[in-house]
């Protein structure tokens, strides 16, 4: 939602230390202890890229990079084999929603994970950094940044579906008789759109043109992308990274779906929306940047907070799914870490 | 201030714990704003939020508007809950809101309530204390909120609009938490004289 991302969200994909369990009395706090794990290919096969999915418009492949980032100094790993248990599990869909409430009643602190390179087929890389961080003596790792796709942030040109084209363009409904309000394109997060004048209908926010005429339009969360509508067909369905899908529960990609910081769950057959699976901050945290603005707050959620505790020489965050290691004296971003076992 | 694992985390979590087990409040002291003695429940946000008397109407939002599954699930988030008064002085403006085809209006009005993580009061007055004064933390709609003390009472803030937290009722929650908040953070649109 915020203009400096430029019309995509990013995620830092990280390699990230590895930690024990939350909890666990060895290795508490700073992030020391354990060697840094990898994931290394556990992901294999884990998704399906674009171009495997008839109608979808295939995206690059990220290249992969080798080029001499150290390397986390062991191997573990993650969950013994759970992984391919995890994905046997969602390809049962009938199961997914019972699962998934199971899940979330009773999910236990998950060991932070570390990975290397999370660049996967299917994810073009708007732009990569290389940054080494010592957590409590050790090197760590690279972070790379990856779009999840150019839906939203910017106004789909034309009429909307079903508004029907006459002349010029097309009217928003109701324009001529329901009293106006002041639907501010900021109103609903979307800070980067020109000055002009809006209107909100059917769930859409119109940007209004001449005779007032629509000469583009935006698809809101809870309008026109709530719950029992259509997916629309101008938003290709991206391919979220794996971490995310794993830690959202999303199953496989033709379940689900994402523009301007949410994830939906659709029906893979229908593409109709059945809910809303997260919100996210969009915000850009990546090892040795600074911490974006606006996380003032010791926010780690409980079930962590023995081990990433605010000391004098770290500071943790959460966000989208992430905890975030800070140094309190320059702000920087020395660590991310994951959350999924 | 640097917040000790020995002496809060730790403390906090045990008590939290033993807080959810029994279900039950731990202490109503709003001046301590110790939010795991408030309240901690093995429930989800959402159940949490559906459960707590005057709340009826921002848990109604949230069904209604298909945000509530976001809070029964695996992300982390904590809502500056308005309670029903709140909403209630709104007046028409929030009646309108909860029409259905004002529901995209509603949850931008919600997502501007919702900031990422698990912040209790005593982190908020944690961060104050540490910074000297007014924190911010961003929303899940794309701005901030301001928090900061007035006298011994916390308050938010987001553009011009403020609110007390109520830290004697907040609630923590699996997933998340809720601090209790007296008024709407955000102005429903107004209605002016013509498009534009």
């Amino acid at each position: 939602m915020r203009t400096f991302i430029a019309g995509v969200a990013t995620i830092a994909l990280a390699a990230t230390i590895a930690h024990g369990q939350p909890g666990k009395s060895e290795d508490k706090g700073g992030g020391n202890g354990r060697p840094a794990a990898e994931r290394g290919n556990d992901h294999a096969g884990h998704g399906r890229s674009d171009a495997d999915r008839p109608g979808q418009g295939a995206q690059p492949a990220a290249k992969r990079d080798d080029s001499g980032a150290p390397r986390p100094d062991a191997v573990a790993e993650r969950g013994n084999g759970g992984g391919g248990e995890r994905r046997e599990e969602r390809s049962n869909r009938d199961r997914n929603d019972e699962e998934r409430a199971a899940r979330t009643a009773t999910r236990a602190p998950a060991p932070a994970r570390a990975t290397e390179e999370r660049i996967r087929s299917g994810w073009p890389k708007r732009s990569e950094q290389a940054a080494h961080a010592s957590v409590a003596g050790r090197v760590i790792e690279r972070v790379e940044y990856a779009r999840f796709g150019r839906n939203g942030q910017s106004l789909v040109p034309g009429c909307p579906p079903g508004l029907a084209r006459r002349g010029n363009g097309c009217m928003p409904p109701g324009l001529a008789r329901q009293a106006q309000r002041d639907y501010r394109p900021a109103y609903f997060g979307y800070t980067g759109l020109d000055e002009g004048r809006y209107y909100y209908g059917s769930g859409y926010l119109y940007r209004l043109g001449a005779n007032d005429r629509v000469s583009g339009f935006i698809p809101l969360l809870g309008g026109a992308l709530g719950v029992g509508e259509s997916w629309p067909s101008f938003y290709e369905p991206v391919q979220l990274p794996p971490y995310y899908v794993e830690y959202f529960n999303l199953g496989d990609a033709p379940g689900y779906r994402y523009a301007d910081d949410v994830i939906y769950r659709v029906d893979p057959d229908t593409s109709t929306i059945t809910s809303i699976a997260a919100l996210l901050t969009g915000d850009t945290f990546g090892v040795g940047q600074p911490k974006p603005d606006g996380y003032d707050i010791y926010n780690v959620p409980y079930d962590y907070r023995e081990r990433y505790a605010d000391s004098d020489d770290a500071h943790y965050r959460y966000a989208d799914g992430y905890i975030y290691q800070v140094d309190p004296t320059t702000q920087l971003i020395s660590a991310v870490i994951e959350l999924v076992a | 201030m640097i917040r000790s694992p020995n002496r809060s985390v730790a403390l906090r979590v045990a008590i939290a714990m033993s807080c959810a087990a029994a279900m039950t409040a731990c202490s109503d002291d709003p001046a301590t704003g110790n939010a795991a003695e408030n309240r901690a429940t093995s429930e989800t946000l959402a159940a949490a939020l559906a459960g707590t008397d005057g709340f009826s109407t921002a848990s109604r939002a949230l069904v209604e508007t298909g945000l509530a599954p976001v809070f029964d699930g695996p992300g982390t988030y904590t809502l500056l809950a308005p309670d029903d008064d709140a909403f209630g002085a709104l007046g028409a403006a929030g009646e309108a809101l909860m029409a259905e085809d004002q529901r995209a209006v509603l949850v931008a009005l919600l997502r501007n309530h919702i900031v990422p993580g698990q912040i209790d009061a005593e982190s908020v007055r944690d961060a104050i204390e540490a910074r000297g004064g007014t924190v911010r933390m961003r929303t899940l709609g794309g701005g901030s909120l301001s928090f900061a003390l007035d006298g011994e009472r916390l308050v938010v803030s987001r553009e011009g609009q403020r609110a007390e937290i109520d830290t004697a009722r907040e609630v923590i929650a699996s997933n998340g938490a809720f601090l209790p908040i007296d008024a709407v953070l955000v102005r429903p649109p107004a209605p002016v004289s013509s498009p534009g």
